[in-house]
Formats: structure tokens, sequence, C-alpha cells
């Protein structure tokens, strides 16, 4: 735990002035992160002896909530963490910012596999414990938000630390491009033989509203009226899916 | 499935056992008419909350230590037994502290049968829950079934290879082939019906061919003679003329029961040639009883029911739930499995 102290003291003291701000943002998740994850049992050994959790012991928060809101913080915690330490290579050690790109590329789409299996364990524990799809499904859509909203709280801060004017573009698209992020993760982690089409059918979707917008024959604001109507109809349909799902046996990140 | 018996699950490896207790668990849809609760299982609420699966195959969380899968357990059933839970603990030497994929085996056996019995659900499906445990808890597992029906009658149904042992513990049986039922009925009558005779092979040939065409099962001779395990399931009253046709032989052919793991080796030999060449017309291996249980089509009806009315005559066991349990079988199930089950 010093060690770690030490480290991020020494990695503030080298972060440009100007990015201090997301520093500490990806610091504080990360370091939340690692609370959720601390394992602080002993050993019992023939003795049930109560258990102690930050939070309460039940299948809904433990195997839905717990797990999911984890998931989410540690890639939208890590994509800034990740940016960081991306930008001083740039910067000290004179990487390729092209290169750069490439890097962070590759292991934020490794991050998204990895939360995936997060969401199958969590979908495969729940159906294990007895529990009803149903509410897996409503638990798994109101959390989704968390991903638009890490994303509308990156774009502000991004804008604010670069001195950049905050434009409609800059919280318009992160926001819809983490909704969609949220309807393929679940979808693509549930895809079975028959719902295999489900997440391509909103990927597909998600690519046509940006063509639009890209080419001019939609405004900004109906890319995120877009994304909320997706998500929503994700939201409405989600049920359905995960009743097709086979726990163990589905999913992309099988 | 009777309600408040124990039901042994066999079959061959790939048999489709697991996928079976999954479907009776709700956790996997099914093809044809099941239900469970007298409701269809698949992700229905009034079956998930009665009903419990446990067995290294359908493992528990994980990351997590066990005392916070009992803790958790704990919210999840109200039926919740947490003094229970703290014996059987103790009993099978359970770590707590540890994660559950961090204990052997066997540990993670006893680990799901603490859960299953400290649930104190209705329906508990056990999926070869002895893997990995040693002798003295094996032991102690056979007892803490035994217990768990003395404390709290209930429907067990447990899918096994270890028919030696488990014979004791059985009320009935269930042999299930890729996907197809092929054998059902009490263990007692398995027993009784399916006998072994043994001595000089022209007096058993002589005692079997006095009972009638009787099926031959299985036949071995010997430098002492003949062994020939004959199935009277069809025509059970054969059996005292079994026994009284072999003492006027003068005690040169000695008639015995089979154990149930006898008996369905031989049955095994004798069914699953025939049974694979006509496995497209072979009709389902059950009917709809009238109250909705499960009546083996090959042995009839009576036989699942005089077993049944052995057990009431000595108040071993109720046929069906009273009181505030399920008035009627758990389980029932029509038409074949689905053949992508196995």
């Amino acid at each position: 735990m010093i060690v770690l102290l030490l480290l991020a003291v020494v990695m503030w003291s080298l972060t440009p002035i100007h990015i201090q701000p997301v520093f500490l943002l990806g610091l504080v998740v990360g370091g939340g992160i690692a609370l959720l994850r601390k394992d602080g049992a002993h050993q019992h050994r023939g003795q049930a002896m109560p258990e102690r959790s930050r939070f309460p012991l039940t299948p809904v928060v433990q195997m839905i909530r717990e797990p999911q809101v984890t998931a989410w913080a540690f890639l939208w915690g890590g994509a800034p963490v990740l940016v960081i330490v991306l930008g001083l290579l740039v910067r000290y050690a004179r990487l390729e910012s092209d290169l750069a790109g490439i890097f962070f590329t590759v292991v934020f789409v490794q991050g998204v596999f990895v939360i995936m299996g997060e969401f199958g364990r969590s979908f495969r524990e729940w159906v294990g414990f007895g529990g009803h799809r149903a509410v897996w499904a409503r638990e798994t859509a109101v959390i989704g938000f968390i991903s638009p909203v890490c994303a509308l709280v990156l774009g502000v801060l991004a804008a604010l630390v670069s001195g950049q004017l905050l434009t409609t573009e800059m919280v318009v698209v992160p926001v819809a491009g983490a909704l969609l992020l949220a309807i393929v993760v679940v979808l693509a982690e549930l895809a079975s033989g028959r719902t295999w089409w489900v997440p391509i059918a909103y990927v597909g979707a998600g690519v046509g509203v940006v063509v639009l917008w890209a080419t001019g024959h939609l405004p900004v604001g109906m890319v995120l009226a877009s994304g909320i109507v997706l998500y929503l109809l994700h939201a409405l349909t989600l049920p359905a899916v995960a009743r097709q799902a086979v726990p163990g046996s589905s999913g992309a990140s099988a | 499935m009777t309600t408040d018996l124990i039901h042994g699950l066999i079959g061959p490896n790939g048999a489709g056992k697991t996928t079976l207790l999954r479907v009776l668990a709700g956790q996997l849809r099914s093809e044809g008419d099941l239900t469970v609760f007298g409701e269809r299982p698949f992700d229905n609420p009034e079956v998930l909350d009665r009903a419990v699966l446990a067995g290294i195959d359908a493992p528990l969380p994980a990351s997590w230590p066990v005392r916070k899968i009992l803790a958790v357990g704990s919210a999840r059933h109200v039926t919740w037994d947490a003094d229970r839970a703290e014996e059987l603990v103790t009993r099978f030497d359970l770590p707590t502290g540890r994660n559950y994929s961090e204990l052997s085996r066997g540990q993670k056996s006893a680990a799901s049968l603490v859960f299953a019995c400290a649930s104190g659900c209705e329906l508990m499906l056990l999926d070869e829950p002895y893997l990995g445990l040693d002798t003295a808890k094996r032991e102690a597992f056979y007892r803490t079934i035994r217990e768990e029906m003395e404390r709290l009658p209930r429907t067990i149904t447990m899918s096994t290879h270890h028919l030696h042992e488990s014979e004791r513990l059985l009320d009935t049986v269930l042999y299930l082939e890729d996907g197809h039922l092929t054998l059902a009925g009490p263990v007692e009558d398995l027993a009784e019906q399916i006998l072994e005779l043994t001595g000089p092979a022209e007096e058993v040939n002589r005692v079997i061919s006095r009972l009638g065409n009787v099926p031959e099962l299985r036949r071995e001779d010997m430098s002492i003679g003949r062994r020939s395990i004959i199935d009277l399931r069809a025509t059970p009253e054969r059996a005292d003329a079994a026994f009284d046709t072999a003492r006027q032989t003068g005690g040169k052919v000695r008639v015995s029961e089979v154990t149930l793991e006898q008996a369905v080796l031989a049955l095994e030999v004798i069914t699953d040639e025939p049974r694979r060449r006509q496995r497209p017309t072979v009709p389902t291996a059950h009917a709809h009883r009238r109250d909705g249980g499960v009546t083996p089509r090959g042995t009839g009806d009576p036989v699942v029911r005089r077993g049944l009315r052995r057990r009431i005559r000595t108040g071993r066991h109720g046929m069906v739930g009273g009181g505030n349990r399920t008035p009627g079988p758990p389980c029932s199930h029509a038409g074949a499995l689905p053949g992508d089950w196995a």
C-alpha cells in the first residue's frame, strides 16, 4: 500500500498541471475499485463466522450491483489513467502519438472484454443461485446508465483541463457512444444461438446514426436521442434476451 | 417423482442427468411438458424459490469465501437455517474464510451440500454430491441426507454413480440414458423382482422354465455352475414361485435378491442393444398418472403404487405433501427429453 502511495505521488509530480485533475479522478476511481475488491477475510476452519461486508449481503447487491458497478468503474476509471500514462510517455519518452492511440484502443478493447466477462459471471452466478432472470435484466439495464454518465463527466473534465470550449459534440458523441457500449457489452455476453444477431443489429443501428451525423443528414441532438431510444429499447427487450441465454455456455467473452 | 422421497437419478456419463437437474431447478429451458410443483420450472420464481441445485457442476461463486456464500444464501432463502449451516460446516470441517475456488474438490462438494441443506428448500437437487469426499466425509454425507429427511421431510433428487453406497438411501431410481428414461421405480421392487439364480446349469434352466417365459437378463457359466439373473418386473407375482421352485430342487439352486448395482448393470446390458437399434420408435418410457406423477410405462402403474403403499404402511414416508406443503408431486415430466440435452 505504501509503495503504491509513493508511486502515486511520483506520478502526480510528473503529471503536467493541466492533466492533474484527470489523474486525480483516475486515482480515486482506481482506489475505489481496489477497496471494493479487497478481501479482508480471515480464515476460520470449521466455523461459520458471520460475514462482514461494506455492502448488504443480498444476492442482488453481491451478484449484480457490486460486480457490475465495479466493472464499469474499472473501464471508465482505467481509461483516463491510461490516457495520462500514454500522455506522459508521448511527452517524456517520445512515444509516437499514433502508436499511443493504437495502444489505447487495443487496451480499451481488452478492457471491454474483461468487463464483458464480469457481466457473464454475474449472470451465471445469479442464475446458479436461483435468481429470476428478469430481475437481473432490470438491474443490469439501470446500472448500464453508469457508462454514459462516466462518459459525460470525463468529456466535461477533458474539455476543462484542455482549456477547450465545451461544444455539444464533445458531450453528445461520447455519451451516445457510451450508451451503445453499455448495450453491446451486455448483449454480446448473453448472445446465444438464437440471439447472436441482436448486438450486431444494435451496432449496425449505431453505425448508421454516426454515418448520418457525419454526412450532415442528422443533427447532433438526434444522435443523443437515437442513443437514448436504442438504450430504452434494449432495456425493454433485455428480459427476453436473458431468458434465451444459457449461463456458462454463451457469450462473446466465453 | 413423489414428494418426501429420495430419488436416485442414474445413468451413464453424458446421459443428461446434470441437464435434467438444471431443468428441474428452473435454470434451463426444456421442451415437452415438464412441471415442478405444478408449474413449468424455467425461470419461474415459484419454483426457483423452492428448489436448490447443488454439486460441483453447479458451482457457487468462485471468488467468494464460504462464509459469504452462506451469508448471501441466508438472504436468498427465507427458509434458511443458520444453525444447521454452522453444524454442517463443523461436521465437514470447512474452511469458511477460504474462497470457493480455492477449496479442494471434496470441500466444494461439502460446501454445496451445506448450502443445499441449510437452504430449507422443499426440492433438493444434488448433482453427484459426494464427488471428492473421502470415506469419512462420504459417511457424513449419507448421515446428513438421512438427518435431513427426518428433520424436514423434503424431496431429494440425486444423480449418482455410487449405487452400492446410495442404495441404502434411495427410495426410487430413474435410469436415464441418452435423454430417455428407461427405468423408473422403487428400489425395493427392483431388488425383489430382479433375482439371481445360482446352481448347476440344468437345474437353473429347469427353474427358469417352470417359472414360464421370464426374461433372463444375464447368464454366466462358471466352474461351479450357472448364475442367471431373471427379470420379474412384468410378473412380480412369480417371485414367491421362484423361491418355492428353487426349494424343490433340494437346495441345488439358490435364489437371492440382487443389489441395486447388479440390477442396473444387468438391465443396462439387456436394454442397451435393442433400445439403441430401435431408438426412433421407442415410446416415451413413462406416462402421466392421474395425479400428475410419473409412471414408468414398462413396469406399469401398479409397480409404482405398490412400492409406495408399502412405504406408507411402514410409516416411513408420506406419499404426497400434506399441510402447507405442495399438494402433489413436485416434478412430473411427459415427453422424451430433447436429444440435444445429453
